[in-house]
């Protein structure tokens, strides 16, 4: 082993991470009282000290004083060559993690992390549940020397270990215990006119479903706490309007509700993205994001299991890609472990399918689309079946009116082409690409050696006329191609099961 | 022609289509017979339940919507009846291959140097048959995990054994 052991004795979180712990607890209090605390604050008429709040805040109460002792409960430390936390208070937990294991070690600060210079650990176990390991806060020295351990003792691990070597990394394995840093090279950074791209080209119709999701959820709870009654005011407003009436206010709170949306996605973006970089390391890709709080998460190429990648017809238009790598990882963290770009340019795209899949470029590639019948499916699930229900559900509302729906079937049936005219999957002898979408289109890119099952699945339809899906799943999401010719759904398959059986590479 | 770049002949690749599928047990039909009959059985008890205790007028539709359930009943036994059919699985010697599914053929191909480990896991009504469903996980924890219903108890014993010796192989090498 080499490099110095940063934790050989039992060694306790830093003394803020009380302040973190508590903050947990009072966040949980918050989310389960708010209905009390706003009618406190706005209605202090109401009676609502009742035993069942007096209890919960006891309950709170003795969390907090549980999470107080359990800090000073909480140990770990490094011993033959696995990472020990010690826990409880009258159960002891002991939790072993060997550190070739880890997968990865993640920081993240918030604005109290930045201002303490401590930082929270996330260190994930690929798929071994209950064996995640966080620590709330550590001085940033602490945490840094713990990755570089780590990471250290993974290169070493590796270096002795002939059969995983990856040629997928070109010069990534120095053992030598003499770099302090593992060097690594900026690929990007976001700046602010990249930032605003950004936020401007997301899905802002997302976030407007999220208020209304939000307001009709909550609504109820608000005014029986305030003794509101909104739908009487809202009736009152409206008045009698009926009919085509509803219509128009709709009309009008439509834009308003847009922009509003509009203006949440820009800044929640810009936050979450804030100072973005993109960083090529020894092993991988890292990512440092985050004004309020600074998120830092880091892949290993060995992990990463396909690189999807993204755009939007804004995107398009500013000549940005949204890039995902998810990695292998447990169900719980994979989310959080995708390696995720919000926007980039060509050559970080470039950068990232190089190392991704270092031969995707001088290989050669075979085309392939997907069979003409998709038209008909894609017509009906995005034409045909919405404009019957919309119909369906409006009747009463609109009258004979609603045959403006079906004024969408065109649009929809050009779609419909153009998604047929738009999928492309390209085979290789080591792995497939496959693009799609017309509105937004997607793309991504899969070594086969990444795959670890796969599925041809063909509806009674398909069957009548020879076509099937394949579907090719890896450790961290699948890549599935519709609509091809039995025959050559077999063929892929046994190709690809020809290529796992016969590849000794580690895949994850 | 597919793949002509690639040194290797398609057609010389094992074919995944051409091997002997191994059929599950036939008591596994009883079992698929049982289970539609039951919840078929409930959805009618709790109507007939709901109707007499609000004292429901019994009209036409009350007849077109027994015609319905008796519709939806003799097609769920045929699809049950259907599914062992269909149902099959076949080992290789690097891989396992499982077939199931009425409305949506599906054959799934899992390699034993990709999957974790496996499992065999009991219901009671299986349990009364002497049957067993045998599951094979893949990292990740996705939809990629197979399970194999219907297999006679010693039969996945047998299975499970072979692969967890072929897991273990392939631990070792590495």
């Amino acid at each position: 082993m080499t490099g110095q052991n940063p934790f050989p004795q039992p060694t306790r979180q830093s003394s803020v991470a009380i302040i973190f712990i508590l903050g947990n607890v009072f966040r949980l209090l918050i989310r389960q009282l708010w209905i009390v605390i706003l009618v406190v604050l706005f209605n202090p008429k109401k009676q609502v000290f009742n035993s069942f709040t007096l209890f919960f805040i006891g309950l709170a109460g003795f969390g907090a004083i549980t999470s107080i002792i359990n800090y000073f409960n909480y140990f770990f430390y490094i011993r033959d060559g696995e990472l020990v936390m010690e826990k409880g208070v009258f159960r002891k937990i002991k939790v072993n993690v060997p550190l070739d294991r880890i997968q990865t070690v993640n920081f993240k600060q918030n604005v109290l992390h930045q201002a303490f210079n401590v930082v929270a650990v996330d260190i994930d176990t690929a798929g071994s549940t209950g064996n995640e390991f966080s620590l709330q806060a550590i001085t940033k020295d602490k945490a840094e020397a713990l990755r570089q351990f780590v990471d250290q003792f993974r290169i070493t691990e590796k270096a002795l270990d002939t059969q995983t070597e990856e040629p997928a990394e070109p010069g990534a394995i120095h053992p030598s215990p003499l770099t302090p840093h593992p060097s690594q090279t900026l690929l990007f950074q976001l700046s602010p006119l990249d930032l605003l791209k950004i936020g401007v080209s997301q899905n802002h119709l997302r976030t407007a479903g999220i208020i209304m999701a939000f307001f009709l959820g909550f609504a109820d709870d608000v005014e029986e706490a305030l003794d509101l009654n909104f739908s009487k005011k809202m009736e009152a407003w409206l008045g009698t309007a009926e009919g085509m009436d509803i219509l128009y206010y709709l009309l009008l709170g439509l834009p308003f509700l847009l922009i509003v949306s509009f203006l949440i996605t820009l800044v929640r973006t810009a936050l979450q993205h804030f100072d973005l970089k993109f960083w090529r390391t020894e092993r991988g890709f890292k990512i440092v994001s985050g004004l309020f709080t600074r998120q830092e998460v880091s892949a290993n190429l060995r992990k990463i299991q396909l690189v999807r990648w993204s755009s939007s017809p804004l995107m398009r238009l500013f000549n940005m890609v949204a890039v995902r790598m998810p990695q292998a990882a447990s169900v719980q963290v994979s989310r959080k472990l995708a390696v995720s770009l919000p926007g980039c340019y060509e050559p970080q795209l470039d950068a990232v399918r190089e190392a991704y899949f270092p031969e995707e470029k001088t290989l050669e590639h075979e085309e392939h689309g997907v069979d003409k019948r998709i038209i008909r499916r894609q017509f009906f699930l995005t034409g045909i079946l919405p404009v019957a229900l919309l119909m369906l559900v409006t009747r009463s509302l609109l009258g004979s009116s609603i045959w403006i729906w079906t004024l969408w079937l065109p649009a929809a049936f050009w779609l419909s082409v153009k998604f047929y005219q738009n999928w492309h999957w390209f085979v290789s002898e080591e792995g497939i690409r496959a693009t799609w979408g017309v509105v937004n289109r997607t793309s991504v890119l899969l070594q086969w050696y990444k795959v670890q099952a796969v599925t041809i699945r063909q509806s009674i339809f398909l069957r009548r006329v020879g076509l099937a899906h394949i579907v090719l799943y890896t450790a961290a999401g699948a890549v599935s191609v519709p609509y091809i010719p039995m025959v050559k759904a077999q063929a892929v398959r046994d190709f690809v099961l020809y290529k796992i059986e016969t590849d000794e590479r580690a895949w994850m | 022609m597919i793949f002509e770049n690639s040194q290797i002949q398609v057609s010389e690749l094992p074919n995944a289509e051409g091997v002997d599928f191994q059929r599950l047990a036939p008591a596994y039909r009883t079992v698929e017979f049982i289970a539609t009959g039951i919840l078929f059985s409930v959805l009618l008890f709790g109507w007939a339940m709901f109707s007499l205790l609000n004292q429901l007028p019994v009209v036409w539709p009350v007849w077109a919507a027994l015609g319905l359930w008796a519709v939806l009943f003799s097609f769920s036994m045929y699809l049950s009846w259907k599914r062992w059919e269909v149902a099959g699985y076949a080992l290789r010697e690097h891989d396992i291959i499982h077939k199931h599914g009425v409305l949506f053929r599906t054959v799934t191909t899992i390699p034993f140097n990709r999957m974790q480990h496996c499992e065999i896991s009991r219901g009671p009504v299986e349990s009364a048959f002497g049957l067993a469903t045998l599951r094979v996980f893949t990292a990740g924890g996705s939809s990629s995990d197979l399970s194999i219903e219907g297999l006679p108890v010693e039969e996945a014993q047998r299975i499970k054994e072979f692969i967890t010796q072929k897991i273990g192989e392939r631990k070792e090498e590495l």
